[in-house]
């Protein structure tokens, strides 16, 4: 202190000078202590990938022998399931650590509720992370814009892509709205355009780009998404994998790509994968509120998926061996995930469906721990809720109170099964206001009860033994009282607790 | 100084662009007003505030694009055909423009169709435009009409005019920072 004091106002000023060379300096010359211990962490979200028609998840079908290659030096977790039955709430949910019913991001095209929008990963991850976004899909990217004041690269979804025509990307500062008045409004894929004079103009540009795409190698064109995204799924994952070795360490980096989702596109070399190999899966009963589609309706679109997710698989292996050839592997923790799951039963193909059954909430979520060799199972139920928690973690931050998951098993947590789990779906009506029309599913000790609210006159409930039952084809609602009696008071609790209209 | 002796007066101009202004701006606040009520369910209203503001400021530019097109066909046709009765035939040939592409445009939606028909769409507006803006010089009742129509449009500009010019200050300004 007493040399402090003895320096003159000259020699305090050329130390000064100093001070802005010295800031520049200090992370490369001596890395902060969080950089040093904190390791690279990459998840990647295959839209509508459902675990259940995945062979890491004993599906017949080898659809993913380059995932079960990754399983290998990784946790598994087989009984993890999508806080969301779509895009929207299943990735607020992933990102923000919130049930839907909290976060709100619950229609088509919505965002996390304001006063909730500051809970991301990416704000809680701090700057000391470099901190990355790239959703292929927009109803992602719609989040990942409403988060961009956290992230340090934000990649636009028409990232590595053959053709494109999105318009909201030109107001880099003001995204999502750009994109809600451009992308999803003004120009709108298969939709009358908005704009008179423009809208006719930017239609026929458009489709004169798309009439000189190559198609080599695809029988019915090459994957697209719903926004006017033309894309080549190699293309996606090598610049992907070139991509991680430029950011900056430890960096954290959230890909949320488009495939396996529908339009399912695979190459030529995938499309007859499974076309006549006999197998199918058991005949369930149609659901009231399904589309009523016929049993060859659902098989042949589920031939086509199961062909796409191979697909997407076999380019997985090669960003993978491009990972490991950099040692990339090695440094970093590698989350392979979903927002959603898909379906191909009761009557119902995709994932726009008030039901709840597994196909639509069962994700893949597999763990690689950097330098981690050997594979762990982890069989109780996680949620995608639970993701937050544990990268925190990993990341060496606190875990906020708020938080409605918990740390998954093998990173901290422990396998509880007897806690309640929740996944909901309220895409018709206000955001906002009280949620009059949901269906919401609870899972718990092994069981799993669906409440159908607001459907039709009256209320209903469903529930299902899941470990003697994992097909969910026997619904013991009016069998097995006392569990249904029980679980149905905690689900009405939560609900009534959740689904007020938002105060703030 | 010839190519201003060519030039309507801004007098003839605003009626004009008020004929320009009604359908485009009307077929976007169409569209929007089925739009609103989703948004409404999913949206903050600032946010929403934010999207129409970006749909005003299109539409300024829009209408300003149609609003070149037909001063450009002032300039280029003889003074006597075009430029000495510019807002009957000014107007005229803005909406033999406007409504078949809103009639193409409410029946079509896929870019593959707009690319594949978009010559025969230039054809069959060229040849109504013709037609009308022949009328509209030709029978005095249909340019008396048409010059009516044209003044009482001016009233849409009052409104829309100021709210669009706001709402690209807003756009700039949400762009800028």
């Amino acid at each position: 202190m007493d040399q402090l004091t003895r320096l003159s106002r000259r020699e305090f000023i050329k130390l000064m000078t100093l001070a802005p060379a010295a800031l520049v300096f200090s992370e490369t010359i001596m890395p902060s202590p969080l950089a040093a211990t904190s390791p690279n962490i990459v998840v990647m979200v295959c839209d509508a990938m459902s675990a259940d028609n995945l062979s890491l998840y004993g599906y017949p079908r080898r659809t993913t022998p380059n995932f079960e290659r990754l399983a290998q030096r990784s946790i598994v977790y087989h009984s993890h399931y999508s806080a969301g039955s779509f895009t929207t709430p299943g990735t607020a949910s992933l990102l923000t650590g919130l049930y839907p019913w909290t976060h709100r991001a619950l229609s088509f095209n919505g965002q996390v509720a304001p006063a909730f929008a500051g809970r991301n990963i990416f704000a809680l991850l701090g700057n000391s992370y470099d901190r990355v976004g790239f959703g292929q899909n927009l109803l992602a990217e719609f989040l990942l814009s409403e988060f961009r004041s956290s992230l340090d690269v934000h990649m636009s979804p028409a990232s590595f892509s053959v053709r494109e025509q999105l318009l909201g990307t030109l107001f880099k500062n003001d995204t999502p709205a750009s994109y809600y008045a451009f992308d999803d409004f003004f120009f709108r894929p298969s939709d009358i355009p908005r704009s008179l004079i423009f809208g006719m103009l930017e239609q026929a540009l458009f489709g004169f780009r798309l009439e000189s795409i190559s198609t080599v190698g695809y029988s019915n064109g090459i994957p697209r998404t719903n926004n006017k995204i033309y894309y080549r799924l190699e293309d996606i994952f090598r610049g992907l994998a070139s991509q991680v070795q430029l950011f900056r360490r430890p960096f954290f980096a959230y890909f949320h790509l488009w495939s396996p989702h529908a339009p399912y596109l695979p190459s030529k070399e995938f499309e007859n994968a499974f076309r006549n190999d006999h197998w199918s899966p058991p005949t369930k009963p149609k659901h009231r509120l399904g589309q009523q589609l016929t049993f060859a309706q659902m098989q042949l679109q589920r031939q086509k998926y199961d062909a796409y997710v191979a697909n997407v698989d076999s380019e997985f292996g090669k960003f993978l061996d491009e990972l490991e050839a950099s040692g990339e592997l090695d440094r970093t923790c590698f989350i392979l995930t979903s927002d959603h799951g898909e379906m191909f039963e009761r009557g119902v193909v995709g994932h726009e469906t008030p039901l709840l059954y597994d196909p639509i909430l069962h994700v893949p979520l597999v763990i690689s721990m950097p330098g981690q060799r050997d594979r762990k199972d982890i069989y109780s139920q996680t949620n995608s809720v639970d993701v937050l928690p544990t990268l925190l973690k990993i990341g060496g931050r606190d875990i906020p109170a708020w938080a409605e998951g918990q740390l998954l098993p093998a990173l901290g947590g422990v396998e509880d099964n007897s806690r309640a789990t929740f996944s909901l779906d309220a895409k018709k009506g206000s955001s906002f206001g009280r949620l009059s029309i949901a269906s919401v599913a609870m899972r718990k000790e092994g069981y799993k009860l669906i409440y159908y609210k607001g459907y039709t006159k009256s209320d209903w409930f469903e529930l299902y033994n899941l470990e003697k039952d994992p097909e969910e084809m026997v619904d013991l609602f009016d069998q097995e009282t006392s569990v249904a009696n029980t679980m149905k008071n905690e689900l009405l609790t939560a609900f009534d607790q959740h689904s007020g209209p938002l105060t703030s | 100084m010839a190519l201003k002796n060519k030039l309507p007066p801004w007098s003839q101009i605003y009626p004009v662009y008020a004929i320009i202004v009604i359908p485009v701006y009307g077929w976007t606040i169409y569209w929007a007003l089925w739009k609103l009520p989703s948004w409404l369910d999913f949206l903050p209203l600032g946010q929403i505030g934010v999207i129409l503001c970006y749909l005003m400021a299109t539409n300024f530019f829009e209408s300003l694009l149609m609003l070149l097109g037909v001063v450009m066909v002032s300039l280029i046709l003889p003074r006597k055909w075009f430029r000495d009765v510019f807002v009957s035939r000014g107007s005229m040939l803005a909406a033999s423009v406007l409504i078949p592409i809103m009639v193409f445009e409410y029946h079509n939606d896929k870019p593959a169709d707009y690319f594949s028909k978009f010559p025969m769409l230039m054809l069959i507006i060229f040849l109504i435009a013709c037609a009308s803006v022949f009328l509209a010089g030709w029978i005095g009742i249909v340019r008396k009409a048409v010059e009516a129509l044209a003044e009482n449009a001016v009233i849409f500009l009052f409104v829309l005019l100021p709210v669009s010019l706001l709402s690209l200050i807003i756009v700039i300004v949400r762009n800028l920072f």
